[in-house]
């Protein structure tokens, strides 16, 4: 009996490795066009970075819900998109409280020269959590290496009236079908076995 | 097959694959950093071989003659 399990789990140990090269090709490739990432202000995530300067957020900290948030103490503040594919558009969702009585912005860099942001609203929610999806181009935005700068601006705002919850970022373009897929994958080999050799 | 010999044998293959897989994984991310550990954190790479392997020297019932 244990001779037969052992070959068992010889052959599910073989494949997990297997299985699991396969899973990180598929987030590698992004066939289905669509790759999420949510910064939920604890757990850091790649593909977005943490707000900074530092000096213009508080640190964490959890609400009555045991949500997390920080608070913008200044502003202008920013955070970095990281996407890992060529994509099309991005639809940010933003989780916020807005406390004070004017709408504060949020958008991504356009023009690095001038320091233009295609800003967006994001309107008073007197206190209450509040959500709110943009969709931008990445065509229209400025990359700065393979990031792409969003900040959020409060002008007239107080230095505790806008807490931020939760930022998402949904990458998107075009599917992939099959050919392209095997396409990118045999690239993607092609070029590590290049970089191996050379 | 006794149940020591038995999980001998699976610390032992359990070494072997995750020492190969961390040998292979370490590549693919020196070639493209983030390629694994944007999604599987190293530390977890390290433990399984390391481990297994303090497990394949424990329940090994050979002794070594002098």
């Amino acid at each position: 009996m244990f001779e037969s399990l052992h070959k068992f789990i010889r052959v599910i140990l073989i494949f997990a490795p297997i299985v699991v090269l396969g899973w990180l090709t598929v987030k590698e490739v992004v066939p289905s066009g669509r790759a999420a990432a949510t910064y939920d202000m604890r757990r850091e995530t790649p593909f977005i970075s943490k707000l900074y300067p530092k000096d213009r957020v508080s640190e964490i900290r959890e609400d009555a819900d045991h949500e997390f948030y920080r608070t913008l103490l200044d502003e202008p503040v920013y955070f970095d998109l990281n996407p890992s594919d060529n994509f099309l558009e991005v639809a940010v969702t933003i989780k916020y409280k807005n406390a004070g009585r004017a709408p504060f912005k949020f958008g991504g860099l356009i023009n690095k020269d001038l320091w233009a942001f295609d800003w967006r609203d994001l309107p008073p929610t007197e206190g209450a959590l509040q959500t709110k999806t943009e969709i931008f181009d990445f065509s229209k935005l400025v990359p700065e290496g393979k990031k792409i700068r969003f900040g959020f601006s409060a002008p007239g705002l107080g230095a505790d009236d806008v807490e931020i919850y939760k930022i998402k970022a949904l990458f998107v373009r075009k599917p992939l079908t099959e050919k392209e897929v095997a396409n990118k994958i045999l690239d993607a080999m092609v070029w590590r076995l290049n970089k191996i050799f050379d | 097959m006794v149940a020591k010999e038995f999980f001998y044998k699976v610390f032992r293959d359990v070494f072997v694959i995750s020492f190969i897989t961390l040998i292979v994984f370490g590549i693919l991310e020196r070639l493209e950093p983030g390629f694994v550990s944007f999604y599987i954190g190293f530390n977890l790479l390290l433990i399984i071989p390391l481990s297994s392997g303090i497990l394949t020297v424990i329940l090994d019932e050979r002794k070594i003659k002098t």
